[in-house]
């Protein structure tokens, strides 16, 4: 039953030697082994790199050295994260046969810390979406319902992460691919501050939003994996040079005279009744820890929606272009001269949802739309950030919804795209800010579960990961386990 | 809104229009994605028509969202960017160790 403890219990059992880092990794292959044939939420099981870790792990552990949270621990990496002579394909075909030369400092951090790399798992690729129907590698489903979507893009994350087949796993988030399929797979996730984490090796989709963040089943996990992942790195310029603090020293302090904003926005219409009436318990838990709700307006977030559906495809149709076909990732078969070479490679290299955005990104940069699309997109963002300042003012966090909707069937929107870019209404406003934003289990409903989100001021790790952690020890969604997966 | 962004019936743009944008993208379209690609764009560019609506005129562009300075550092060369690079090129199937080149088609056209 290795697979019901926490990190923290994990790191205790290791360092009691009551077991070692080997058995533990070779628990969770095996749970790989036998349930992630019908979840496909990995890309590569890593087993003798992993088992080679652990190895190296235990002898440390053996020396009794002073020995990291996550020493010993296996975890799963998003397929975006450059990983040194192990396949990195972002689930394209235009990366599925590319082996990085060299490390994404994520990766580079959680060997630092003597974790053991379990897998690389599924996701959108490049990033793209929101289901996780659009991986090369085929779809990921969703533990608590096989016929549903995981969510996304890090699908395969929060699925291997709810079936407990890693204890924690990286995700990124562009316009809400953490906390998105952790809200749909019942795991929580935090997507930091634009900055916290070092964007170096992680494949880039859209640069002035992407950040990467922990996926695992409670906030005092995510405390501990996002200390490792967190810091400045000399390698990326837009990383952050402020301090990074110790997140479970805050885990545990007391909620009383916090005052949280609900925005009005996020429970109009359109909202499942099923997810306001679970967001409506778990305010009632908070207020019992003594914190106080008021209401807020973020009146520019109905616009975030189409705003980051310009900027987003912008950044991605310039960050894409390096694809070519002429130094790495896929080349088309017998070009008939050197742009066939760039135009066929592409053409049969991108999947449909990638080719969407490229062409509306180049749409907007392209002469004569510039100002129409492009410029305004990022005013707009401007004034999107305005809101979030103006509330922060008066309130210390934000509450609401994570989606609008729970998970939907495998196919239910593939045909209308669309009207999947809207189920991000709630968690692109932080991305387009730059703001902090996590997603924490809340209850479920039909046996699918449902997502609430904090959304904090820039740097304000801390004080979410508290409360989160504060409503988690008044409640026992993020322990829950789809009935299959248990044993 | 949401209504006419999911009418496939409104498209707005045109097939010389997608298929400058496709060339503009590097991308070999054929006709069926081209057609798919059209109406998907077309309900794209109706879900930005929200922003025309709202005046932004007076607002200053800004490109960034976060306003916290950067450290500079001394003009040196911290990495050896040569050997990285030389490691790089050595894990692609397309560099040609013999030239110190990437292989592509003839530009010029032979007979």
């Amino acid at each position: 039953m290795l697979h019901k403890l926490s990190l923290k219990q994990l790191h205790d059992g290791l360092k009691n030697k009551d077991f070692t880092s080997k058995e533990l990794t070779g628990h969770y292959l095996d749970r790989i082994a036998k349930h992630d044939v019908n979840l496909n939420s990995f890309i590569s099981v890593t087993s003798e790199h992993a088992l080679a870790q652990a190895q190296e792990a235990d002898k440390i552990i053996q020396r009794g050295e002073q020995t990291g949270m996550l020493t010993g621990i296996p975890i799963a990496q998003k397929d975006i994260f450059c990983t040194k002579g192990i396949k990195t394909t972002c689930c394209s075909k235009i990366l599925a046969e590319f082996t990085p030369p060299y490390d994404a400092t994520v990766i580079k951090k959680y060997q630092e810390n003597n974790s053991i790399m379990i897998g690389k798992t599924n996701m959108d690729e490049f990033a793209m979406g929101g289901s996780n129907e659009n991986s090369y590698f085929g779809l990921c489903a969703n533990p608590w319902d096989l016929t549903r979507v995981p969510g996304g893009s890090s699908g395969g994350s929060a699925s291997a992460v709810a079936a407990r087949l890693c204890p924690g796993a990286t995700g990124t988030d562009t316009g809400g691919s953490i906390r998105q399929p952790a809200s749909f797979c019942g795991i929580s996730g935090i997507k930091p501050t634009y900055g916290r984490i070092s964007r170096y090796g992680m494949i880039a989709f859209a640069s002035s939003l992407d950040q990467a963040g922990p996926m695992a089943p409670s906030a005092e996990d995510l405390a501990i994996m996002l200390q490792a992942m967190a810091g400045k790195d000399s390698q990326d310029m837009t990383s952050a040079n402020i301090e990074v603090p110790n997140y479970l020293s805050y885990i545990n302090e007391s909620l009383k005279g916090k005052k949280v904003g609900l925005p009005k926005e996020f429970f109009q219409d359109g909202l499942d009744d099923k997810i306001r009436s679970k967001i409506e318990d778990a305010i009632e838990v908070l207020k019992q820890q003594g914190v106080e709700f008021v209401e807020i307006s973020l009146p520019n977030s109905v616009l975030a929606v189409p705003t980051y559906y310009i900027i987003g495809p912008c950044e991605a149709s310039s960050n894409l272009a390096r694809y070519d076909g002429v130094r790495y990732g896929y080349r088309t078969n017998n070009p008939k001269n050197l742009e066939s070479l760039y135009k066929d490679s592409r053409a049969e290299g991108f999947g449909d949802e990638v080719k969407r955005r490229i062409l509306i990104g180049t749409y907007a940069l392209s002469s004569g739309y510039y100002d129409a699309y492009y410029q305004k997109a990022q005013k707009i963002r401007k004034v999107i950030k305005e809101d979030f300042d103006k509330a922060f003012e008066k309130v210390d966090l934000i509450l609401g919804p994570t989606t609008p909707s729970f998970a939907y069937k495998i196919g239910a929107m593939t045909k209308d795209p669309v009207k999947m870019y809207l189920g991000d209404i709630f968690t692109i406003p932080a991305n387009l800010a730059g703001l902090p934003g996590m997603s924490i289990p809340v209850g479920f409903s039909n046996n699918m579960p449902i997502g609430m989100q904090l959304i904090g001021k820039a740097f304000a790790e801390p004080e979410m990961l508290n409360m989160a952690h504060i409503y988690q020890q008044n409640t026992d969604w993020h322990t829950q386990i789809p009935e299959k997966y248990t044993t | 809104m949401q209504d006419d962004a999911n009418n496939p019936e409104k498209k707005v743009i045109s097939d010389e229009e997608i298929k400058k944008i496709a060339q503009l993208s590097m991308l070999n379209l054929n006709q069926d994605e081209l057609e798919m690609l059209k109406t998907d764009f077309g309900n794209t560019l109706k879900l930005f028509e929200t922003l025309e609506k709202k005046d932004v005129d007076s607002v200053e562009v800004s490109y960034e969202s976060s306003k916290i300075s950067q450290p500079r550092r001394n003009d040196e060369v911290l990495h050896d960017n040569k050997t990285q690079k030389q490691q790089n090129a050595d894990t692609s199937p397309y560099f040609n160790k013999k030239t110190g080149y990437f292989d592509v088609p003839p530009v010029i056209e032979t007979e």
